[in-house]
């Protein structure tokens, strides 16, 4: 039998006095050890009456105080982070590959320009990409050009649709015009709060190529009529609160005939949302009430088409264009850009001038930015 | 609050983890005293263990988010933590000096040094007191945690990274050194 170690025997009376017990009782228990055990059993109850040093209280405040602030340190640290911190490593590896994944999805789609649309699974992931780019953004310029970006994007979708020449779901042409509104709308008011960005003169030109495109959009749109003459109300409003200097010449509304019987009634106009004088035609009137192949009844809910039977011809005007000193640079002034046009769709009947240029003499007077700083009186109610 | 702290030592750094000064505090009261003795058991000097001890704290804080209880009794886990983290700072120190700060005792004890020689102090708490210094580092700290801090076996290996039968050892070890030491006093008072 192997003899037991003098370690595990010191260990067991040690037990033993710990708890409480007399040492001399296990000398009495091992008197085989009792002399080697003696000298160590003594060395171990004189050790009870050690006394280390002390911890000095001057380093005992120091060295709280200096944990304090390590502490608030890293409490601030944490603070930045807290979505991260939160997040487990393997949540948190997750919502990494999910971003990247619609990252990338994202970066395809911008590639591929306007080709996927509402209803397709990669529209999804590039809306979701446009909405986390925007969430990141972190002041009103950033926004304001991305909101901008994102309704170039919407306009170039409706462009998409108009050369493929296919039928579309008006659904799709609602979701399209509402998100370009949408982002046009917030552009502008992003833009107010960032003077050192100027979006106005981009997103006027959106707006103005939009409003070319909807009776294009509207005559491939089964059903969407209504939703295209409703968004052609809002780009005229919404063109109003554009208040950049730039030339922006409006396209009227035509949409396409259909076989229903209608009245003939007025273009739709711009909202002129400032006062006015009772209403008196002015002295050329052709500018002011155009025949419209479409038509809102009195409800303004039915759009009935009217019974004109083809797309009003451009009709050439002497209209001057606005003065291209004014216009900025990299834009080409809306007129230029009708000029260049093959086949407008629609006369132009009225133009956006600075508020700062008077009115010009024209042989076909128009409509201009003008009106809306003179008194109400000067201004002719629609 | 130290009884409190007793109970509940999981939650309190729990809460000390999510930045709770008030929890880090209880902690700070609870250990203050033990990390102390701990430093000066590894270094054999008060005046070293001051040197580190506010630095200590400071790691312990910047750990402190990462820790977690394994299974056992939460107190001696957190415990033995606190004294790893000394520990390691010790070591550091020491190695940043290249070895020359290492106490005196931890190399100059030999069991065939008169106790004579040794045992200087005539008062009996500063004979003992000088003797623990006498003590190599590794049978100081075993000594101070199984006959101050009243750590069991397991605790003290598992603070020390040794198995509990290397505790033993170092335990049987030092209790000789101390005896012999002590032996000289012990035999002029008999005397």
């Amino acid at each position: 039998m192997k003899a037991e170690r003098i370690e595990d025997i010191l260990d067991r009376c040690l037990e033993r006095i710990a708890a409480g017990e007399d040492a001399s009782a296990c000398l009495r228990d091992e008197p085989q050890h009792a002399d080697t055990l003696a000298p160590l059993l003594r060395a171990a109850v004189e050790l009870r009456g050690w006394e280390p040093p002390r911890l000095p209280d001057a380093t005992r405040r120091a060295a709280r105080a200096a944990a304090h602030a390590t502490l608030a340190r890293q409490s601030k640290s944490n603070a930045r982070r807290p979505a991260i911190r939160s997040l487990s490593l393997w949540r948190f590896a997750i919502a990494v590959a999910v971003v990247v994944a619609m990252l990338s999805v994202g970066t395809v789609n911008t590639t591929m320009g306007g080709r996927s649309l509402p209803g397709d699974t990669l529209y999804t992931w590039k809306r979701a990409k446009e909405q986390i780019t925007l969430a990141l953004a972190t002041n009103p310029g950033q926004r304001a050009q991305l909101h901008t970006e994102i309704a170039a994007r919407r306009l170039q979708e409706l462009e998409f649709l108009v050369d493929t020449g296919h039928a579309v779901d008006s659904a799709v042409v609602d979701e399209i015009l509402s998100s370009l509104l949408e982002h046009a709308e917030r552009a502008i008011e992003e833009n107010g709060q960032a003077p050192e960005v100027s979006v106005a003169p981009m997103v006027s030109h959106i707006l103005a190529e939009t409003r070319k495109t909807i009776p294009q959009i509207a005559a491939l749109a089964q059903g969407a009529a209504l939703e295209a003459v409703l968004a052609a109300l809002e780009v005229e409003q919404l063109s109003q609160e554009v208040t950049s200097p730039v030339a922006l010449t409006e396209v009227p509304i035509s949409l396409p005939p259909s076989n229903t019987p209608a009245r003939p009634t007025n273009t739709l106009r711009p909202t002129d949302t400032g006062g006015c004088a009772p209403a008196s035609p002015p002295a050329d009137a052709t500018e002011e009430v155009v025949e419209s192949p479409m038509a809102v009844d009195s409800s303004g809910l039915t759009v009935t088409p009217t019974n004109t039977p083809s797309l009003p011809l451009p009709t050439p005007t002497d209209t001057p264009t606005a003065d291209p000193s004014r216009a900025l640079p990299p834009t080409k002034s809306l007129a230029e850009q009708l000029t260049e046009t093959p086949a407008p769709t629609a006369t132009p009947i009225f133009t956006f001038e600075p508020i700062d240029v008077p009115p010009s003499p024209t042989a076909m007077p128009a409509v201009t930015e003008e009106a809306t700083v003179g008194t109400a009186e000067d201004r002719p109610c629609r | 609050l130290v009884a409190t702290l007793d109970l509940d030592i999981a939650h309190t750094v729990t809460r000390a983890q999510a930045g709770d000064q008030l929890a880090f505090d209880s902690i700070y009261h609870r250990f203050a005293e033990t990390l102390f003795r701990y430093l000066y058991a590894r270094c054999g000097s008060a005046e070293v263990a001051e040197e580190l001890y506010g630095d200590v704290w400071v790691r312990v804080v910047e750990h402190m988010p990462a820790f977690r209880f394994p299974r056992g009794d939460p107190e001696a886990v957190f415990a033995a933590w606190l004294f790893r983290i000394a520990r390691n700072r010790v070591i550091d120190h020491y190695r940043r000096k290249g070895g020359a700060g290492l106490p005196l005792a931890a190399t100059l004890l030999s069991q065939d040094a008169s106790p004579d020689e040794l045992v200087i102090a005539d008062d009996e708490r500063q004979a003992l007191r000088n003797a623990i210094e006498r003590l190599t580092v590794e049978q100081r700290e075993v000594v101070l945690l199984r006959f101050f801090e009243d750590l069991s076996n397991a605790e003290v290996a598992q603070i020390t990274g040794r198995s509990e039968n290397a505790v033993k050892v170092m335990q049987h070890r030092a209790l000789s050194a101390l005896a012999h030491i002590l032996g000289g006093r012990w035999g002029r008072m008999r005397s």
